[in-house]
């Protein structure tokens, strides 16, 4: 048994030395002739074989839909099926959109959602975090519990809210949650977001739902921050007899200016890009009909967008739908570069 | 006091959750029987009244059954988390520490199987807890007791004493007012105060550690009420969810203010099995997963080897090449959404699974992420792989991608949650049913009641569909919480 062992080993081991002689025979042959490459990738060689997977996909699905979406909003009278226009346009579909009243909407929109959840968020969660890194027990507990926002289905928790703030003021038999808390509190029931509600009230739940998801992300990413903190700067400052206030304000703020940073750029594109928050808490449409009120528009500009790409069989709808979104870039596009002049001056890294 | 917990304990310790593992999965056998007999209402708004009858002579009626059920359920919730840490805990190789908080878990262990009827367990982790006892020295349960009562009672003592001074002092202060006037009296209580405590700035000292300290407490206090205000704007739609989908729709329509809990015999189960049969739940989470399978396995694929490329190998153009990747991040997905949707329907992919999973079997991000910790691990480790002799390829599968493990699980998890919650793009190019994925299903499906313009949403049987999307996710996030966390953080942290 371990003789024969033996032998299979050595068996192999001089299978092994043949090939690898074999192997130098031809490196060798090929090298004289100036071919080695075949053998020896260079690193170019290497790196395409290991970027074509990525990059390909990258090529059809991310590259090309740019420039393509470029092309589409200069064309008039698109198809898609046929693949055929009738010709160019420079602003025409620009012009089109931007003097659509729905987008002017939508753009209002759009940018309460920017403009107030945001802040609110940031505020909110770095209050969250600094309060989370003070204490000791517990401190899993909460994080777990904060954390989970991130972890649901967007479209689930947004019928969840739906339901929470339905109720209205003719028919008091079924309140909810929401309009039970503002009866224990003294105040009357509100339509949020059923028929007969205002902008504002169905603006307003947007919001909450909008902090309430956005919560999560932020918590962690500022606590892992904090945590990074050299604890010599606390120490220090307390020998100074700096405040707490002072030492948040002047040690931890700069100490995670790049994350507050990163969260404040990243948010304010997702903001921008809100979408399945609206459907999921109005409907497929974005519009509440109420009878006195005529119709309350929530569409984002994403909506807008997604509204005409639903309508991609008409002639020229695309062209509209990819001029909006070429806006809609050109938007985040301006804010992002704004935010990074600012920070180029606010953030210490 | 610490000591190493022994092998014996660390056996009888598995011999225990092992038991406790048949007793769940016998529960979770009965639970599901339990939902196969449950009688579904002919209208999903009627609340049965039925009456289930077992082994031919117990008799049980729908309010009976709907107790049992909540009973399991909770039983569940505890002790499969329960057993679940102790096995991990058994198969970690590090060695544990032992102190007195295991020994005290230990015997609510024995009293939590004691009294859910499993008491063999109950036996092995008395003795377990026994044993712990003994090596956890000069410490046992009544004793520690005992020093608490006695602390709290000199507490006592002492805070009764010091008022009795207090009020004995400023009797004393009155009195010399009276006897000597009040300059002199003022003068007696400063020297008296000296006497007592020190001088005066000694006594300073103490006021502004006294001082500290209430602030302290009260920081905490406040810091707590905020947090737990906070975590309760945050859990509470996830009660709510569970509390609506266990009421019947009699309640929901009908009662004037919502209830805020009910009794375990009010719990209507049904409405789950209600939603789980309407919905078809497990063609979506079919589809769901199928999709999302194939995708993350996509994605995690493309993302090492390209993350590998960016990171280790040297060829001209990467730094240009991957910036550009880098500057395609801040475009909005909507434009290439538009073209690819052209795309998608030239290809005749429109309205099959290839148009969900291809788009995104490669992530910009992800590849970012990766390289920034494969940049991590020394060049001097890929060097002396070349010397051995050891291949690109191989150097990437057995050295780069086990020491980055963690960060492929966060991708991994990431791209599954991804998949659990694509709306948008799946509703655009699968519209049909039978390639609906979960959320797409969730919105589109309507529990209504009437027809026209008389139908009415029935709230209770969409909850429960809705707690049914979410509570997978929940599962996977508490068993996978520290990966996803700590990824989490990083990415912000290095981005």
């Amino acid at each position: 048994m371990n003789k024969q062992d033996s032998r299979l080993k050595q068996m192999i081991w001089v299978f092994r030395s043949k090939l690898h002689h074999t192997g130098v025979v031809i490196d060798n042959f090929l090298s004289k002739l100036g071919l080695q490459f075949i053998v020896r990738w260079p690193a170019w060689l290497k790196a395409i074989f290991y970027l074509i997977p990525a990059l390909s996909l990258l090529m059809i699905f991310t590259f090309y839909p740019i420039f393509n979406s470029f092309l589409i909003s200069f064309y008039t009278g698109y198809n898609i099926q046929r693949g055929d226009f009738d010709g160019y346009t420079l602003f025409g579909n620009y012009q089109t959109v931007l003097s659509h009243a729905n987008f002017g909407r939508a753009i209002f929109n759009t940018s309460m959602i920017v403009l107030i959840s945001v802040p609110v968020t940031i505020f909110v969660g770095l209050m969250i975090a600094v309060a989370l890194n003070a204490i000791k027990p517990l401190r899993g507990f909460y994080q777990s519990i904060f954390f989970l926002p991130y972890v649901t289905n967007s479209i689930a928790i947004g019928l969840v809210f739906a339901f929470m703030f339905k109720g209205n003021v003719n028919d008091l038999t079924n309140l909810g949650l929401a309009n039970q808390l503002l009866t224990w509190i003294g105040l009357k029931p509100i339509v949020w977001i059923g028929v007969g509600a205002t902008y504002w009230s169905a603006m307003s739940v947007i919001l909450i739902y909008s902090v309430w998801n956005g919560l999560a992300f932020k918590i962690i990413v500022f606590l892992a921050g904090i945590q990074g903190i050299d604890k010599q700067y606390y120490q220090a400052a307390q020998i100074d007899g700096a405040s707490r206030s002072k030492s948040f304000y002047r040690i931890t703020v700069p100490m995670i200016s790049p994350m507050i940073f990163y969260i404040l750029i990243t948010s304010v594109i997702g903001a921008f890009k809100t979408y399945s928050s609206v459907v999921a808490i109005i409907n497929r449409e974005g519009l509440i009909t109420t009878g006195a009120n005529g119709t309350i528009n929530l569409k984002t500009i994403v909506f807008y967008i997604y509204d005409y790409i639903g309508l991609a069989s008409q002639d020229g709808l695309m062209s509209y739908a990819s001029a909006a979104a070429i806006i809609l870039f050109g938007i985040i596009l301006v804010f992002t570069v704004l935010q990074l002049q600012v920070g180029k001056r606010r953030v210490h890294y | 006091m610490m000591k190493r917990i022994t092998k014996e304990i660390k056996r009888l310790d598995l011999i225990a959750t092992l038991i406790d593992i048949a007793y769940a999965l016998i529960y979770m056998v009965v639970l599901g029987y339990f939902f196969y007999i449950l009688v579904e209402p002919a209208v999903i708004t009627d609340v049965v009244s039925a009456e289930y009858i077992f082994f031919g002579f117990i008799k049980v009626t729908s309010a009976q059954m709907n107790v049992m059920i909540s009973l399991l359920v909770g039983y569940l919730l505890v002790f499969v988390p329960t057993a679940v840490k102790h096995i991990k805990r058994v198969a970690d190789k590090e060695t544990i520490e032992l102190d007195p908080w295991d020994y005290r878990s230990q015997v609510l262990y024995a009293f939590m199987a004691f009294f859910t009827g499993n008491p063999a367990s109950a036996i092995i982790r008395f003795i377990t807890a026994n044993k712990m006892m003994l090596i956890i020295q000069n410490y046992n349960l009544g004793k520690g007791f005992i020093e608490g009562f006695k602390a709290i009672g000199k507490f006592f003592v002492s805070l009764v004493n010091s008022t009795k001074a207090f009020f004995a002092r400023r009797a004393e202060y009155k009195n010399n007012i009276q006897k000597f006037g009040k300059e002199k009296a003022r003068q007696m209580k400063i020297d008296a105060e000296i006497e007592r405590k020190g001088s005066l700035s000694q006594q300073d000292l103490e006021r502004v550690g006294r001082n500290d300290l209430i602030m302290k407490t009260f920081g905490l206090v406040a810091m707590y009420t905020f947090l737990t205000f906070i975590a309760i704007f945050i859990f509470i739609p996830f009660y709510w969810m569970i509390l609506t989908a266990l009421k019947t729709h009699v309640e929901l329509t009908t009662r004037l203010n919502p209830r805020f809990f009910i009794g375990l015999d009010e719990m209507q189960w049904v409405n789950f099995k209600v939603a789980f049969t309407r919905f078809s739940f497990w063609r979506y989470l079919g589809n769901t997963v199928t999709v999302g399978l194939i995708s993350m396995v996509g994605t995690v694929t493309t993302t090492i080897l390209a993350a590998f490329a960016f990171s280790r190998l040297d060829f001209k153009g990467r730094e240009f090449i991957f910036s550009i990747l880098l500057m395609t991040m801040m475009i909005p997905g909507e434009l290439y959404t538009i073209t690819n949707y052209i795309t998608v329907r030239n290809l005749g992919w429109y309205d099959s699974f290839a148009a969900l999973i291809f788009p995104f079997m490669t992530s910009v991000f992800y590849i970012f992420f990766l390289r920034q910790s494969f940049k991590q691990i020394p060049d001097s480790l890929y060097r002396a792989a070349q010397v051995d002799g050891c291949g690109d390829f191989k150097y990437l599968t057995r050295v780069m991608i086990p020491i980055a493990r963690p960060t492929i699980t966060t991708i991994t998890i990431l791209s599954a949650i991804g998949a659990w919650d694509a709306y948008i793009w799946p509703q655009l190019v699968a519209p049909s049913q039978k390639n609906w994925l979960i959320s797409v299903a969730l919105r589109s499906t309507s529990f209504v009641v009437g027809s026209g313009s008389d139908a009415r949403p029935v709230y209770n049987i969409q909850l429960a569909a809705t707690a049914l999307v979410t509570v997978p996710l929940l599962i996977i996030f508490f068993s996978l919480k520290k990966y996803i966390i700590r990824g989490v953080g990083r990415s912000g942290t290095k981005g």
